[in-house]
């Protein structure tokens, strides 16, 4: 054994410790799949948005499809290389594999999906909702808020007899909303993702209203679509 | 040479006058003439200002005061400019003596409109004075609305008075008509359009004590007090009311409220020294419901789900008492009612109720009738209940029974509690001899015949939500239904969640089959349903897992025409040898095991028997002796609504046996 493969060998075993040492402290976080979420927010926002225009609340028995988070890189590209290969790196990939199998667990939790039989009623009863507040929306009188519920945009724009009970509706649709946010998560086993969740239908309700919506800014000026 | 008489002159100036409440800049008064019998007078301001108020920008009055044989003749003319009832103009003129006096007055400008006084007095410091006039009443409604509100509107006022000193008012009658009224909150939830009301009060003074009559009339207009919303009738609304007031305290004596549609009441109520909320005795009111709910009882109720479709009818008689604690007192009688959801969800007919109830007595007593109602499409019969009231709860005082679906509703216990905002109801009891056709047929899922018994031992409802933490059996098919964690939530929306856990035990296949249409089947059957979410009435999940036991005292057999449908229900069919061979022989097949696993998830139905087959297959039934006869499903996973358009067909005899050729 010559000083170079005794170097290579002692490297490699200093690689191998440092591996197993952060293998063994691992934290494995789940993040919030972002993506898959917003994927999610799109997808049932535009189902209300179309329920509410066409007049008919739609309960699905047999849910939409999960959406999944983009998927994680491959092997790293060096192992298909034609390089010399050294031990550390063999130990640094087995490592890796360790590591990736044990944060796969928070690959798997990066699909989202609303198919809980709770977050289909949640679903449903904001569709109910979203048909009775369509003309509201329609004429300026409420509006979304930058945080994924509904305001009074200018309540005089409803003739008075209708315009009494308006704040009740819009709290009532706030509940549901939130209701549907909660449930959502609820459904992922994440109810620490509510907010988030309810984040993402934030810019899906602003990002697909119909033209002539109003809805508010970042700032939380109002404006019109 | 002409003999002049020596002028009269008099003038005070001043650049800045202070005080505590006033400042006044640029005074100046002059009188002149030849006698200070006879002046000639001008009186000029600048700018005249409280503490945070403008007055005015510029006063200027001129005029004449003639002083002879005991009495003062006084003319003038003043202009107001930039005061806060804007430009004025005021004429006037008068002649006061020792004994008598009277003063006409002119008051004109573009907002307050045009105003005359005249005051008299007959001697004896007695006096009586009338104004009329009509204006714009945006600066009285600006005394009880902000001006962000933009209160506008017109006023026709007329006032007589009359005194028996200078000091004293002892008689007063007010006319008074505002017109064309309408203000809006900035939020738009609380305004007015075209409001008219009329006010004609009458109002005395003896020994310090104010005695008053007050007509009020509310004649023309909408009003909108986010959540209610309420327009004048045709005929107006009209309140009339007797009162009195004393040194910082009033009392309504007796009044009368007059709503045409809605109903009519009589109340009284007085204001305590250092209490802000008046005492209000309602001694009667008689209501049509109609309104009364539509009007001002619905708007308070949450505005999605059932109470806010519900209508109602009926008459209601009410008394009770208001104080600053609250409602301390209720007294009411219903006749006639009628609680009806146009979509069909709930209703009951022809109730009546009386009761009395008191905030701090402990036994009040209340009774509930009704001819028959509905839940869901599920008819039930008369009810007649008698209830214990308690402060914030009403007990069911002996158990009640309603007819439902051929069988009844027995209600051991029943209470409802309204101390926090959101009240909820407990109930137990059970139901007997229910009829499983009438059921199924309501709720559209296959038709199948039979009673059934349960216990009830607590049934919670809360915020839309019906839930039970024990457990509800119910016996049927010789066996038991156990129904464990029932939850409804969303009771009256338009997507109901229904969640439980359901377990099957020693339930008798035989009489099972005998009202299902699949054929023969003798056995024991056991089985659990968990998870079973059922959305808007319909399955979406479930983990379930049924399966015969044997009981030697029950033989295991199943007929041909059983293992047709089954097999159909499978999706698959009979071959012509099997029919050709057996069908024609054998009438009974004994068989080990007979079972089915279903786990709903997704729309997608997973399938599993009661024992692996070869070739990734699961037996639904293992055969015994012979001939033996297995059926082996293949397909473990199947539409879930294609396997339930088959469960339908079989259980409304609509299979055709297919030959399988």
């Amino acid at each position: 054994m010559n000083a170079t493969q005794i170097r290579h060998g002692l490297r490699a075993l200093a690689v191998l410790a440092l591996s197993l040492t952060l293998a063994a402290c691992v934290t494995v976080n789940i993040y919030f799949p972002a993506a898959a979420a917003q994927k999610l927010a799109d997808q049932m926002v535009d189902q209300v948005y179309h329920a509410a225009h066409q007049g008919h609340v739609d309960i699905q028995t047999v849910p939409e499809a999960k959406t999944t988070a983009p998927a994680a890189s491959a092997a790293p590209s060096a192992w298909r290389q034609e390089q010399e290969i050294h031990p550390e790196q063999v130990l640094g990939y087995l490592t890796d594999v360790v590591f990736r199998s044990v944060s796969g667990t928070a690959q798997a939790a990066a699909d989202l999906n609303a198919s809980s039989p709770a977050a289909q009623a949640a679903k449903a009863n904001v569709e109910a909702q979203a048909r009775e507040l369509s003309p509201y929306f329609a004429n300026g009188a409420i509006g979304y808020t930058n945080n994924g519920l509904v305001a009074l945009h200018d309540a005089a724009a409803v003739p008075l007899a209708q315009r009494a009970a308006l704040p009740g509706l819009v709290s009532s649709y706030n509940s549901a909303l939130q209701n549907l946010y909660t449930q959502i998560a609820d459904a992922n086993g994440h109810p620490e993702w509510a907010s988030q969740i309810q984040e993402s239908f934030a810019r899906a309700w602003i990002a697909k209203a119909p033209a002539g919506y109003w809805h508010q800014g970042p700032s939380g000026q109002w404006q019109r679509k | 040479m002409i003999d002049t008489p020596p002028a009269t002159v008099l003038e005070i100036r001043a650049a800045s006058i202070r005080g505590p409440q006033l400042r006044l800049r640029d005074l100046r008064i002059q009188a002149q003439g030849p006698s200070p019998r006879n002046l000639r007078w001008q009186l000029q301001s600048g700018a005249a200002q409280s503490t945070g108020a403008m007055h005015w920008q510029q006063f200027h009055a001129q005029g004449q005061l003639q002083t002879h044989s005991g009495a003062a003749e006084l003319r003038a003319d003043a202009t107001v400019r930039g005061s806060v009832l804007g430009n004025l103009y005021l004429r006037g003129q008068g002649k006061i003596s020792s004994r008598a006096g009277q003063l006409h007055l002119r008051l004109t400008g573009k907002q307050i409109g045009s105003w005359q006084g005249e005051w008299h007095s007959a001697g004896h410091s007695a006096w009586a004075a009338h104004i009329n006039g009509a204006g714009t009443a945006a600066i009285l409604l600006q005394q009880w609305f902000p001006a962000t509100w933009q209160p506008q509107g017109t006023l026709q006022a007329s006032i007589s008075a009359r005194g028996a000193s200078w000091q004293n008012l002892q008689e007063a009658h007010l006319h008074a008509t505002l017109s064309k009224l309408q203000f809006s909150s900035p939020d738009g939830l609380q305004a007015l359009q075209d409001g008219a009301l009329h006010l004609d009060t009458q109002l005395t003074q003896t020994n310090n004590i104010w005695w008053g009559n007050t007509k009020l009339q509310w004649l023309r207009g909408a009003a909108l007090w986010s959540p209610w919303y309420t327009s004048a009738p045709p005929q107006g609304i009209t309140l009339n009311g007797h009162w009195n007031y004393r040194a910082h305290h009033w009392q309504v004596t007796e009044a009368d409220l007059r709503w045409p549609g809605m109903g009519q009441a009589r109340f009284s109520a007085a204001s305590r020294p250092g209490a802000t909320t008046p005492t209000i005795d309602l001694q009667q009111a008689s209501l049509h419901l109609q309104p009364l709910w539509q009007t001002w009882l619905r708007p308070l109720l949450p505005s999605s789900g059932l109470a806010h479709r519900l209508e109602a009818r009926g008459q209601l008689q009410i008394s009770g008492r208001y104080t600053a604690g609250g409602l301390s007192a209720l007294r009411w009688q219903l006749q006639d009612a009628s609680l009806h959801d146009p979509q069909g969800q709930f209703e009951l007919q022809d109730i009546t109720s009386q009761g009395a109830w008191q905030q701090h007595e402990t036994s009040s007593h209340a009774e509930l009738r009704w001819l028959y109602g509905g839940f869901y499409g599920i008819p039930f019969g008369p009810l007649d209940a008698q209830f214990l009231l308690r402060g914030h709860a009403a007990e069911l005082q002996a158990p009640a029974v309603v007819s439902v679906l051929g069988g009844r509703l027995h209600v051991n216990h029943l209470q409802a509690n309204w101390q926090s905002a959101s009240p909820s109801v407990v109930l137990s009891g059970g139901v007997d001899h229910i009829q499983l056709g009438s059921l199924t047929r309501t709720f559209g899922w296959p038709h199948f015949s039979g009673t059934l018994a349960a216990q009830i031992p607590q049934l919670r409802y809360h915020q839309g939500n019906l839930s039970t933490s024990s457990i509800m059996r119910a016996h049927a098919f010789g066996g038991e239904i156990r129904i464990d964690g029932l939850s409804l939530q969303g009771l009256f929306t338009p997507t109901p969640l229904l969640q439980t856990n359901i377990q099957l035990q020693n339930l008798q296949l035989k009489p099972l089959t005998d009202v299902f249409p699949i054929g023969y089947i003798s056995g024991v059957l056991n089985g659990k349903v968990n998870k079973l979410s059922l959305l808007n009435w319909q399955p979406v999940s479930f983990d379930a897992k049924i399966a015969t036991h044997r009981d030697p005292a029950v033989p295991q057999e199943i007929s041909a025409a059983a293992i047709e449908k089954l097999t159909k229900l499978g999706g698959g069919g009979v071959s012509s040898v099997f029919q050709n061979l057996f069908l024609q022989f054998f009438r009974k097949f004994s068989y080990a095991k007979l079972g089915i696993g279903v786990d709903l998830r997704d729309g997608v139905a997973n399938l599993s028997g009661v024992a692996n087959a070869q070739n990734g297959g699961f037996y639904l039934l293992k055969g015994q002796g012979l001939p033996q006869v297995n059926i082996i499903g293949y397909n473990r996973r199947s539409n879930w609504q294609e396997l339930l358009s088959r469960l339908r067909a079989v259980m409304e005899g609509k299979t055709q046996v297919a030959t399988g050729d």
